[in-house]
């Protein structure tokens, strides 16, 4: 996975993610009636990211961005066809999930870190920074359930860039806090965007897309629909009349939600 | 079948690398339901030992011990219990709540296995320092002899790892398995000499029908891989050699543990994130 700075890369090829539905025999039971054993999250994929690549991700929900975003990171190995990844990988998708509420600020910062694989004393030696960017200096010993929740959106961007990650995978735009404190939040976070080398993110606000990103690729249940520029990419999401669903295929094994 | 292979050893080679990680996590584990309290996890002995002071005077009678023998005896047993129950009850847990954080970032699942380890082992410890205060204040026998505990402690951490992994593979995939292990737990600590000892088994004088009940009865212990688990790190804590029987038990279990979780692991590492 360690890539030489400005040799990261991400290679899907022909990539399908099958999740497995596991409670058929309680389905059964109750009388519901046979289901369909797995939902295909993602189908047919080819996708290639290279140094200088922000990636913006477009589709409606359930058509497969968050699945995509965890094939990159690895977590997903797919069930079909390839994912090669080279470089360290950092990833933004919940900010509540993987902090513990009841350690410090600090103690997350540096547990995060080790899972990283980092030493101790590089993360003391990369701290100062952190704290510095992230606004903390004075709430870093208190436990992170005292924090507003701007500060725990500071924290958690500081904590995914620790490592300063070759690549930087987030899912959806961290939106709370107030005014100002978003201002910050987006200044920093546009900051780590312009210092990793791949960059990819999931969204439905067009315009943030059209800011950070420069290709664009659109999911239709779980298939690339487009790919192109980021331009092109919104406008073929966009293009269509309000309300009505994407044109062509059509299939029956979208996640409703 | 050689590529999983590769993936599984990477796997367990990633996991020992972030043996900081895991240590950390087992200590907050251990910490954690003890925060903001003025002793900290010390709550957890405490408790061990109004235990045994509760139940030391009336349980001793019962079983014709003496009332110090019994206390030693049952902060020993109880210890020890927890430890070996907990690889598998806490093994049960350790994948389902670790999904979470799998779906963040790539982690190796056997950073989980490590973590729920050393958590055992660290209460075990805490525990530990308690039973031996007491073998020293008791005035309890002691010596060379208690020093195997040592072996049979890195064997069952052994063992520990081994059922660690395995129940925590298939209690992820079939969650139905975790209530019904708590249950098997707790019956299991009933049927395994810890309250009790295992010489209430052996009727001293018995006649024909005793001896057959009395074979029955001992199946209990003989072919209870608990306690056979129990008395590696039991009986050098009471002076007293384990059984060679229990070594080679415990033995074959390892072999027998590591081997179906070895099989599950390379079947379902990379499906394990998948059933969240």
């Amino acid at each position: 996975m360690r890539a030489p700075r400005g040799e990261s890369l991400i290679r899907l090829t022909d990539v399908a993610v099958h999740l497995p539905l596991h409670r058929q025999f309680a389905r059964k039971w109750r009388g519901e009636g046979p289901a369909p054993r797995v939902v295909k999250a993602l189908d047919g994929v080819e996708l290639t990211l290279q140094v200088g690549d922000r990636l913006g991700i477009l589709g409606l929900n359930g058509s497969g961005k968050t699945t995509l975003l965890r094939v990159m990171a690895g977590v997903y190995e797919p069930t079909q066809g390839r994912c090669e990844i080279r470089g360290s990988i950092s990833t933004l998708y919940d900010i509540r999930v993987g902090m513990d509420k009841d350690a410090t600020g600090y103690e997350n910062i540096f547990l995060r870190g080790l899972l990283q694989g980092l030493k101790p004393s590089q993360i003391r030696l990369r701290l100062d920074e952190i704290v510095a960017f992230a606004e903390l200096e004075t709430f870093l010993h208190l436990p992170v359930h005292t924090y507003s929740s701007g500060m725990m959106v500071r924290l958690a961007v500081a904590m995914a860039t620790t490592i300063s990650p070759q690549i930087l995978l987030m899912d959806e735009w961290i939106g709370f806090g107030d005014r100002r404190f978003m201002d910050r939040v987006e200044s920093m976070i546009t900051d780590k965007i312009d210092s990793c080398e791949i960059f990819a993110l999931a969204s439905h606000n067009v315009e943030l897309l059209r800011e950070t990103c420069n290709r664009g690729v659109v999911l239709e249940a779980g298939r690339i629909s487009f790919l192109g520029s980021i331009n092109e990419a919104i406008t073929h999401y966009t293009g269509r009349p309000p309300g009505k669903p994407p044109a062509g295929r059509r299939r029956n094994n979208r996640r409703d939600d | 079948m050689s590529q999983q292979l590769r993936a599984a050893w990477d796997d367990l080679h990633d996991g020992l690398g972030l043996w900081r990680a895991w240590l950390l996590f087992a200590y907050g584990n251990v910490t954690r339901p003890y925060r903001r309290t003025f002793i900290g996890p010390l709550w957890e002995p405490i408790g061990l030992l109004l235990f045994v002071l509760m139940l030391g005077p009336i349980y001793s009678h019962a079983f014709d011990m003496t009332v110090k023998d019994y206390m030693v005896y049952l902060a020993a047993g109880w210890t020890c219990w927890q430890l070996v129950s907990g690889f598998i009850s806490a093994g049960s847990n350790t994948l389902v709540q670790g999904i979470g954080m799998m779906q963040q970032s790539r982690l190796p699942l056997s950073l989980f296995f490590f973590e729920t380890l050393m958590t055992e082992l660290f209460e075990f410890l805490m525990k530990l320092a308690l039973v031996i205060l007491m073998i020293l204040v008791f005035g309890a026998p002691g010596g060379p002899t208690t020093l195997l505990l040592l072996p049979g402690l890195l064997l069952l951490l052994v063992t520990g790892l081994g059922l660690i992994a395995l129940f925590g593979l298939i209690c992820a995939r079939y969650p139905d398995l975790r209530p019904i292990v708590q249950i098997a737990m707790r019956l299991a600590f009933f049927v395994t000499p810890v309250l009790w000892h295992a010489d209430v088994l052996s009727s001293p004088a018995g006649n024909g029908a005793m001896a057959a009940g009395q074979s029955a009865r001992t199946a209990y212990i003989d072919f209870n891989p608990l306690y056979h688990m129990l008395q590696l790190i039991r009986a050098p804590l009471l002076n007293e050699v384990p059984g060679q029987g229990s070594y080679v038990f415990v033995l074959l279990l390892t072999l027998g543990v590591w081997l179906l979780a070895g099989l599950l692991f390379l079947r379902w590492r990379s499906r394990v994130v998948y059933w969240a």
